[in-house]
């Protein structure tokens, strides 16, 4: 009991001792973030206005016929896809596009990826070559076109090396001057390619990256690889994700953009050119977060070399992907993307608050690592502290909501605010139910949800100090409206 | 007194405006049509009741009408349907890939409803010789 | 500060934030769908008759009436659909459209539009402008190819491709041109808009080759390709052979081999050497397949075994592209030899068997 108590007071101290230190800079702490957060917001909402009055002049009949538009080669890296590889390709070949091919990289598949593909589209081996602009790790076992010789499909086989390298291989083998990772379960919308070519027709010669935002597809209604419905999924952990995916995603790095800093650009669908591709390297195997790293890199690799370059976010919603249903693999996920944020901050770390790299370097960085990076410690720490202190009676009720206030509510507003532009631009959401749960959604998100993503990625983060290796997560597959499910051992990243 | 039957001509196309364009123009000519918005439904209605020729469209969701095509071919049940592509693909390589694929004949967007209508005719005929 | 003070206004304003946000999302979507049901009922009747016209079936005129007549209030709702309509047909459905555009004063609504202060105004004007094809507006929209947006600009340079009047040719040449802190046109945009501008502008070609920036005889040369303008050969192989621009030869090349002679053959040959770029080098292959002449078969035969792997692809689809002397060395390549200079060649021809456009009778692998 003696003990008991003297343990109560020691900690009481303790904590008393903290918050007396960090009482103030903790709240004001949040209250910059979000303030951040509603900037960027004010940024994309502006530029999504712009860009939906374009539509009325965009004329993508002309786009389609054109014919010296930059064709792009679309490269997706399979890993045992067996289940949406068919559907997927066949989407991806139907896409309204002038002019593109698609380039299927079996990354050794241990599944009928490849014999579903060979009977699907009538696959014969060819004699090609695939050049090697990139050094890959692992060399290309075959080539296969289909037996019409016409139709713009290239599989290449190799031995499993994991997705960037896959991805390096899939560069080498494309034609044309654009390249677009996608993964091999994404869903484009018809016009995808004419999206997000957009800006590289409209600035040919100084766009060198574009990204596209991904809405999380586990529940829509797909027929043939092609998004028919846009229905919200019914598992509580999705829709809090849906919601995330609005604010962080979509909103956050179309701000970016507009302001001329974008540095991440989702992997699972980003398009690059070719050649710059080629000079900088492409894809680092050993990174974690190598779509981040990837465009690092590039920004690096331009300012260095003074070119007048940019990487634009294209703001609509042209692809979806599955997100994690599980909080097993959101955690594995969650952690993976920290502890990949992590290292490619460090890497770049002469980048950052350097003027030599521009808005990039002063503006975008610092935030990653202020905002982004230290982000959970902030939140999980400061949530342990008030509430320990709120129960040892050391931070008092008004400091306890305002708390509350200032890193829930505060956050809540924002992403209302986000659902607003959504809904005002895109409304993609159909029915009120659906509209309804998304809100509910919202501030679910702050009891449990964020918490418990705070403590992943320090976990992450933890993990990557100590020097442990990565490990690649799984993610079980519904498949495309099918409800059989398959595993797949690919790494996601969104 | 026996009504002829009318030639019935499936028509594909994912933008609704030109399936309804087209749909008008060949109901108005005296032609039964049937209308699909994608790949595989055009592969099915032409699987359950062969009609007398396809318009297909090029780039719809799914299935493209190039796969639809190859697939017809492919099919001895089928293969003789006459199929005529209807498609914004303009480049000379997609007029080669479409005759190529076994297309009757090859239109490019922005057509002219009335000439689609004289080339459906034309190829009709051309097989009734 | 004292939380206590603050806390009180900054939970009031956040709960209002809230409040109203969610307010504006559920009036947005109420509002939205009772425009959508609105809409709809009030076009239904005329969708019928736009059908009739864009089919080109309205031969007694009476859905042209019956769409002229509508309403303002109905007809600005009907004007997205008429407007979809325009890119997607040809002839007497597309002045039909046109016309009743022009009916419900559209036409001049937009030339006014063209010095709207909003830079949308002015590119949606240009848009229509192009669609309905309006030649008088040609005058019109050429001060759009230096308007300080860069979508005006495109959109302009677009319409005015498609209006097809060649005295906008060297308007558009002129906006390639990088202005300080205006990006100038894109390239394919330009190039586009000129092709579809017929034979009349080959004159306007002829002074683009030769012209100071490198941008606009990169674009001529494009075009004078595309469109095969034979009188601009001379001219095309000056380039190649003396343009100080990379860019420049390679699409002088390029334009070449489908406009040129046998004599070229040589010429492009010449480019093909190791000394040069790769990317003229690799154009220049392309380029000899087009021209064909046994002259090319020599030098592409060459190819096969470079370093550059792709350069020997090109090399080796462009003597399937030549016929039945490219595809002889090709099969000689295959039988006689190994390593790479047999990899490039079995590669082409099996891709040729595929496509059907080996020779009929040819003994193969």
């Amino acid at each position: 009991m003696m003990i008991w108590s003297g343990f109560l007071e020691a900690l009481r101290d303790v904590v008393s001792a903290i918050m007396n230190l960090v009482a103030t800079p903790v709240l004001i702490y949040f209250v910059v973030t979000n303030t951040l957060l509603l900037v960027l917001m004010g940024l994309a909402g502006w530029e999504f206005v712009r860009q939906h009055r374009r539509k009325s002049y965009a004329g993508s009949e002309q786009t389609v016929a054109s014919q010296l538009g930059q064709g792009v080669s679309v490269v997706v890296p399979a890993y045992n896809e067996a289940v949406v590889i068919v559907t997927s390709v066949q989407a991806l070949l139907a896409l309204r596009f002038a002019r593109h091919e698609i380039i299927v990289v079996d990354d050794g598949s241990t599944d009928a990826t490849f014999d579903q593909l060979r009977c699907a589209f009538d696959l014969v081996p060819v004699q090609r070559e695939v050049p090697s602009d990139l050094l890959t790790r692992l060399n290309v076992i075959d080539v296969h076109v289909p037996r019409d010789g016409r139709t713009r499909l290239v599989v290449v086989r190799k031995e499993n090396s994991g997705k960037s390298d896959s991805i390096n291989v899939g560069i080498n083998a494309a034609v044309e001057p654009l390249v677009v990772f996608i993964d091999a379960d994404s869903i484009l919308a018809p016009d995808a390619l004419i999206s997000v070519t957009k800006p590289f027709a409209d600035d040919p010669t100084r766009v060198v990256a574009t990204g596209v935002v991904v809405r999380p597809i586990n529940w829509c209604k797909v027929v043939d690889g092609r998004m028919v419905e846009v229905k919200l999924a019914k598992p509580w952990l999705v829709r809090i994700q849906v919601v995330e995916y609005l604010r962080a995603f979509m909103l956050g790095r179309s701000g970016w953009s507009r302001f001329g800093a974008l540095i991440l650009i989702s992997g699972a669908f980003g398009m690059f050119r070719r050649d710059v591709l080629v000079e900088v390297g492409g894809l680092d195997p050993d990174s974690i977060g190598e779509d981040f790293e990837l465009v690092m890199r590039i920004h690096r690799h331009m300012i260095k070399n003074r070119r007048d370059y940019r990487v634009q976010f294209v703001a609509e919603p042209v692809s979806w992907a599955e997100v994690p249903m599980t909080v097993k693999v959101l955690r594995r996920q969650r952690s993976r993307w920290h502890r990949g944020l992590w290292e490619t901050l460090w890497k770049y770390r002469g980048m950052a608050l350097n003027p030599r790299y521009g808005r990039v370097g002063l503006v975008a960085l610092p935030y990653y690592w202020a905002f982004e990076l230290v982000a959970p410690v902030l939140e999980f720490v400061g949530f342990v502290l008030v509430a320990l202190g709120f129960a040892l009676g050391v931070v008092n009720t008004s400091y306890a909501l305002m708390f509350m206030a200032v890193a829930y509510g505060y956050s809540t507003l924002v992403t209302l605010i986000a659902m607003v532009i959504d809904e005002l631009s895109f409304h993609k959401y159909r029915r009120w139910r659906d509209l309804g749960a998304i809100l509910l959604a919202s501030l679910l998100e702050n009891v449990g949800y964020r918490q418990a993503t705070a403590w992943w990625r320090l976990e992450g983060w933890w993990a990557s100090l100590r020097g442990k290796k990565p490990v690649w997560g799984t993610m079980t597959r519904r498949g495309f409206g099918d409800d059989s499910p398959a595993v797949a051992a690919l790494s996601r990243h969104v | 007194m026996t009504e002829p039957v009318k030639t019935r001509i499936l028509v594909a196309d994912d933008d609704v405006d030109i399936l309804d364009l087209v749909v008008f123009k060949l109901t108005q000519a005296g032609f039964e049509t049937v209308a699909v918005t994608d790949g595989m439904a055009a592969l099915a209605a032409i699987e359950a009741d062969p009609p007398r020729l396809a318009i297909l469209d090029i780039m719809m969701p799914g299935l493209s009408g190039l796969d639809v095509l190859r697939k017809v071919r492919a099919n001895d049940a089928m293969s003789d349907l006459d199929v005529i592509l209807l498609t914004a693909r303009a480049r000379d390589t997609d007029v080669d890939t479409g005759f190529a694929t076994g297309a009757s004949d090859y239109v490019i967007k922005p057509f002219s409803p009335r000439e689609l209508l004289h080339r459906v005719n034309a190829v009709l005929a051309r097989d009734d010789r | 500060m004292n939380v206590e003070q603050v806390f009180p206004s900054v939970g009031v304003a956040i709960g209002l934030g809230c409040v109203s946000s969610l307010g504006v999302i559920v009036i947005a979507k109420i509002r939205r769908g009772l425009v959508r049901a609105r809409s709809r009922a009030l076009l239904a009747p005329y969708r019928g008759a736009l059908i009739t016209i864009a089919s080109g079936e309205d031969e007694g005129g009476q859905a042209k009436v019956a769409l002229g007549a509508a309403p303002p209030h109905i007809w600005s709702r009907l004007r997205p659909s008429v407007v979809a309509f325009l890119p997607k047909v040809r002839g007497v459905p597309a002045e039909e459209l046109s016309a009743l555009m022009r009916s419900h004063g559209e036409i001049d609504e937009a030339r006014r539009m063209l010095t709207s202060r909003s830079a949308v105004g002015r590119a949606r004007a240009a848009y229509l402008l192009g669609l309905v094809s309006d030649s008088d507006s040609v005058a019109l929209v050429l001060p759009l190819l230096s308007d300080p947006a860069a979508d005006v600009r495109m959109v302009a340079a677009r319409a005015l491709g498609t209006i097809g009047d060649p005295s906008a040719g060297s308007g558009i040449l002129h906006a390639l041109r990088t202005r300080r802190g205006q990006i100038g046109l894109p390239a394919w945009v330009a190039a586009e808009a000129l092709l579809s501008m017929g034979v009349e502008i080959a004159p306007t070609l002829q002074i683009g080759l030769a012209s100071d920036d490198p941008a606009v005889r990169s674009v001529c040369a494009v075009v004078a390709g595309h469109g095969t303008y034979i009188s601009t050969a001379p001219q095309l192989r000056t380039l190649l052979a003396t343009d100080s621009d990379r860019d420049v030869r390679a699409k002088a090349a390029v334009a070449l081999g489908r406009v040129g002679g046998p004599d070229d053959a040589a010429t492009l040959a010449l480019h093909v050497g190791p000394s040069e770029k790769v990317v003229l080098r690799r154009t220049c292959a392309t380029a000899l397949g087009e021209v064909g002449h046994r002259e090319s078969v020599e030098a592409l035969t060459g190819l096969l075994g470079d370093c550059d792997r792709r350069l020997a692809e090109l090399a080796a689809d462009s003597l399937v592209r030549i016929g039945s002397e490219g595809i002889a060395r090709l099969e000689e390549a295959t039988t006689t030899e190994q390593g790479p200079r047999a990899r490039a060649a079995s590669g082409a021809l099996e891709l040729a068997a595929l496509r059907g456009q080996l020779v009929v009778g040819s003994t193969g692998p």
